[in-house]
């Protein structure tokens, strides 16, 4: 028998993939405007989520998620409640906006420190917008416990111990590790639910704590902007100098001519 | 800050070879080092190795700085970081660079928490600004938006690359000295265990070898269509790759064949991509090509704009029309 | 009734939303098929998943959010396939076996919450539907129950429900000791009883095989299958009415609903995206103005169907607004199909695009949960029958001048 475990689950507030042909970049700020674009779950905190509440339903123990995020963040976390978690926590304050990942990774450790008495942190790989998946490794440095990035499975071996399936190029390595860890999981390890009916009551009748900085013990230095060792300096538009020749006609005569082009620039094969 | 200096590239071994990653940056870290006036050193770590920190000494480093212990056979987060991270508070390099493996994506962020830096990831371009700062170009999401990534007051400044990115080096006449690092770690340090790796050689020619690629998208519609990019392919004697949707949809496998900034990042003479909108993702793959074709029924697709040729069509009246001219023009 | 949905319901649509996402919308294709085996994997999928809970109140395992939920949930499954609203048969059977209580809640009720078990009405006769009193099938008393004969048709999805509640007479409606509506009781009859069958599958203009005929031969049926058991002889029109009131009119107008939603939707989108004369459609005054029909009939059958299921919520009798809001509904239906159509050109009619299907489907639903001439009867009724609007019959208004020439 295992002992039901405490796992919290990092979320990210994302802006919906479907909208990103709407983002457009400030000439002045140089930075990214997203007004009017949805917010959602990164999907791979979505298999984060997911792996918890079936670890959850097959030991017991409680599922918290944590995000750090403006105000607005609350919108994922009712849907977080409306999957199934238990708690939900926002990190909300000015102190902590601007921050790279490491600056991310120190906020977040310091809410999970106040959460306390966790077994396992989870998250997703990378995120849909970022993508860097740095910020699994580095809360787990911040809270001085192990990580596994890439994990496609987890297995519970004894009480407090157990095996990982971390993806590498062309195979897969299996880890063994104690607890508390954090695991940065991949699309691979499951398919995340769709929020059950109940989920309708659960999102509106339950409310996500607010911690600002000061909710949190925390040194200031590491976070938002002052905490990030990173910069953006400069954001320009790709300029891509391609040749960009329209081709038209009959398909015959299309592929007649493209193969004639082709065979002049020195690329087709065998011709 | 003034006291860090040079640049230092981790040359990542498995199974006993090197990877090519590790060389490509010392390639890069050759360029940035000349421009800084500073030294070039590779990282190696592993057990029983030194046999590859030799054949490391000619990709142009000046030094060679080699780890190896019984404890860093395979690769754990915390033995290989615990040593980066005495290596770096020791030698404080400048700029340090890792290649983004799946294993250098778990480790170089350990390492950046270690000695509180700043990474970027998924760099696309590495430069140095008037003040000697590193500087990363890495694209952000959705548009055609390029970042330029600094990091000021950190040192060293780390950066990851993706595979595949950069050129591979000449070889050099110079040979580097190796310098033995001592391991201080012993397994009561490393928290994990490795149960078991498994690894296998794909089956075909690697994607970022091939010079001739077929590309395929969402715009394909299905497994059945999926297979005349196949044979167009095979006409050619070329490869088949993919975007992500295409992967996930399942027609082409994402590991060998998907395209793109997390994905393989691809050099080949011709690339042919039909249905394929080009998300900036795929396009940062692909922009080392040659001649680029693209075929899309929508005039305005990304692609189009990034193309050398633009076939506005359905790629079902064109591909079949390529197969049947390209024979004809053979025989 | 208050002008907003409450946060529960809205998120009820959300998370309606997102299980079509996922299981119907990449599967539309599918669908079209006639693949048994996929149909019987389909019709417990929405109520295993539990989206007919929302009229099931919490202590008895529901949402408890309510029929305002319930059309939602089914606008929004109709939006992504016009037929596809199983979770309605959940709902049959939750209804069902509230009312009857006894053997017949015991023995089906937890199927139902887990979402194991579908109902459907067994009604119609093809003596006609409409005419209830015409009924043609008999049930007669024997020793511990009653034995029944008879046909029933037109019967939704009927093949994949475990068990139906049927009308048949008892009486005969000439008979003064079971006079008119006397003559009929309600039964619970599960597909397993004896003499039981399904006999016909019609192929329609939604898809093949989609309306049922059971055949019930000398179907024995014991004491506490009977609705109301012994005071329910004789009194089978009230459990049926209100089943086909509550359920059937509001679930029905979800469906439509839905298909006026997906035809708006679709219709929205297309009139942006497509381009004629160098530019989009939708800077054409004519597919501006179907558009706006459209708007309009979205609107206004929302408004009429969420009323309905307000007050039906609240417990409140409905049943003028559930006529209303289905006559209505339907029409809706109908009218933005076809806009929707039209507004697609060419590939409005191939099957490959959606408006061919909610123009299709729209049709199917003409019969169901009464139809637009016995709805509008009772429509009329409500409005003329004596005790309703008794103050335009009332002599304070007369005085006060409402009816008298104008004097000049």
């Amino acid at each position: 028998m295992m002992e039901p475990l405490n796992i919290v689950v990092c979320i990210k507030p994302v802006p919906d993939s479907r909208y990103w042909d709407r983002l457009s970049l400030d000439p002045n700020t140089k930075v990214l405007r997203r007004e009017g674009i949805p917010i959602v779950i990164s999907p791979l905190d979505r298999n984060a989520i997911e792996e918890a509440l079936r670890i959850r339903e097959a030991m017991g123990g409680k599922v918290t998620v944590i995000s750090m995020g403006p105000p607005n963040t609350v919108e994922i976390l009712a849907w977080a409640y409306a999957l199934g978690v238990d708690d939900a926590v926002l990190l909300t304050d000015r102190a902590f906006a601007g921050a790279d990942t490491l600056a991310t990774a120190s906020a977040l450790a310091s809410g999970i420190r106040k959460i306390g008495d966790y077994d396992l942190v989870l998250l997703g790989n990378e995120s849909l917008d970022g993508s860097t998946g740095q910020v699994g490794p580095q809360v787990a440095e911040f809270l001085g416990i192990p990580h596994v990035t890439g994990v496609e499975k987890i297995d519970f071996i004894v009480d407090g111990r157990l095996r990982v399936r971390s993806k590498i190029e062309f195979g897969y390595m299996v880890i063994e590790t104690g607890l508390p860890v954090t695991l940065a999981v991949t699309r691979e390890i499951n398919d995340p639910r769709v929020p059950p009916v109940f989920g309708a009551l659960w999102a509106t009748e339950k409310e996500a704590k607010q911690w600002t900085a000061d909710d949190v013990d925390v040194d200031r230095a590491t976070i938002g902007l002052d905490g990030s060792p990173t910069y953006v300096p400069e954001v320009a538009n790709i300029e891509v100098q391609r040749r960009g020749e329209v081709l038209e006609g009959e398909p015959a005569e299309i592929a007649r001519q493209l193969l004639e082009k082709l065979r002049a620039d020195g690329v087709l094969p065998d011709a | 800050m003034d006291t860090y200096e040079g640049v230092l590239v981790f040359a990542e071994q498995r199974d006993g070879k090197l990877l090519d990653v590790g060389l490509e940056l010392l390639g890069a870290g050759r360029q940035i080092a000349d421009k800084l006036g500073q030294e070039l050193a590779a990282v190696l770590l592993g057990h029983n190795v030194g046999a590859l920190a030799d054949e490391l000494t000619i990709y142009g480093a000046d030094k060679v700085y080699l780890a190896d212990a019984p404890v860093l056979e395979v690769y754990r987060s915390d033995a290989y970081s615990l040593v980066l991270e005495e290596l770096i508070n020791k030698y404080k390099p400048a700029i340090f660079l890792v290649g983004g493996t799946s294993i250098g994506m778990d480790l170089a962020p350990t390492v950046a928490a270690k000695v509180n830096t700043g990474l970027s990831a998924h760099c696309v371009g590495l430069d140095v600004d008037e003040d000697g700062c590193l500087r990363s170009q890495v694209p952000a999401f959705g548009g055609s938006v390029m970042a330029s990534i600094a990091c000021p007051n950190h040192r060293p400044q780390m950066a990851t690359v993706p595979p595949g990115f950069l050129k591979k080096p000449e070889k050099t006449e110079k040979k580097a000295v190796i310098e033995n690092i001592k391991v201080n770690i012993t397994e009561e340090n490393v928290r994990t265990k490795v149960i078991e790796v498994f690894s296998e050689e794909p089956t075909a020619k690697p994607l970022d070898q091939a010079e001739t690629i077929i590309a395929g998208g969402y715009g394909i519609g299905s497994k059945e269509n999926w297979k005349m990019l196949e044979e167009l392919a095979r006409e050619l004697g070329g490869s088949v790759g993919a975007t992500r949707p295409a992967c996930d949809e399942g027609w082409a496998v994402q590991e060998e064949q998907m395209i793109g900034q997390s994905g393989k990042t691809v050099h080949p003479n011709l690339y042919i991509g039909a249905g394929i909108s080009g998300v900036i993702h795929h396009l940062i793959g692909i922009q080392d090509s040659r001649v680029i074709v693209a075929i899309n029924r929508d005039a305005d697709a990304p692609i189009m704009k990034a193309a050398d040729y633009a076939i506005v069509a359905d790629y079902k009246d064109i591909i079949p029309a390529l197969i049947e001219e390209y024979k004809k023009l053979k025989s | 009734m208050p002008f907003e949905l409450t946060p529960a319901e809205e998120m009820s649509r959300k998370i309606a939303r997102e299980y079509c996402e996922k299981y119907i919308i990449p599967r539309r294709k599918e669908l079209m098929t006639d693949d048994r085996e996929m149909w019987d994997e389909e019709a417990r999928r929405q109520t295993r998943a539990g989206l007919h809970l929302h009229i099931v109140p919490r202590e008895e395992g529901g949402t408890g959010i309510g029929y305002v939920a319930s059309c939602i949930t089914i606008e929004e499954l109709c939006a992504a396939w016009p037929d596809l609203a199983f979770a309605i048969y959940g709902e049959f059977a939750y209804y069902f076996a509230k009312r009857c209580g006894g053997a017949v809640a015991e023995k089906y009720m937890p199927g139902i919450i887990k979402g194991d078990i579908l109902a459907t009405p067994a009604i119609t006769e093809p003596s006609g539907g409409s005419d209830m009193l015409g009924l043609q099938g008999t049930a007669k008393k024997v020793d511990g129950g009653w034995v029944l004969n008879g046909r029933k048709c037109f019967q939704s999805e009927g093949h994949y429900c475990d068990f139906v509640m049927a009308l048949f007479k008892t009486g005969d409606p000439n008979d003064p000791k079971t006079p008119g509506a006397r003559s009929l009781t309600a039964f619970i009859v599960d597909r397993e009883f004896d003499g039981f069958r399904v006999s016909r599958l019609e192929n329609t203009l939604g898809r093949k095989g989609d309306l049922t005929e059971f055949v019930f031969d000398n179907v024995f049926v014991p004491d506490n299958f009977v609705v109301g058991e012994e005071r329910g002889i004789g009194r089978g029109l009230g459990p049926v009415f209100s089943a086909v009131g509550d359920i059937g009119r509001m679930t029905i107008c979800g469906m439509l609903n839905g298909i006026t939603l997906g035809s708006y939707r679709t219709a929205v989108r297309y009139a942006r995206e497509r381009k004629l004369y160098g530019r989009p459609i939708s800077e054409l005054q004519m597919i501006q103005a179907r558009i706006a029909q459209m708007t309009v009939d979205l609107e206004a059958s929302r408004a009429l169907t969420y009323r309905a299921a307000w007050l039906r919520t609240k417990g409140i009798r409905a049943d003028a607004e559930q006529a209303t809001a289905k006559n209505y509904a339907e029409k809706a239906a109908v009218r933005c199909a076809e806009h929707c159509v039209k507004i697609h050109g060419g590939y409005g009619v191939v099957e490959d695009y959606m408006p061919h299907h909610y123009y299709r489907h729209a049709p199917m639903r003409f019969g169901a949960g009464g139809t637009e001439e016995s709805l509008s009867i009772m429509i009329a009724n409500a409005a003329l029958r004596d005790d309703a609007n008794p103050d335009l019959s009332s002599k304070s208004m007369e005085q006060a001048g409402w009816w008298g020439q104008l004097d000049w």
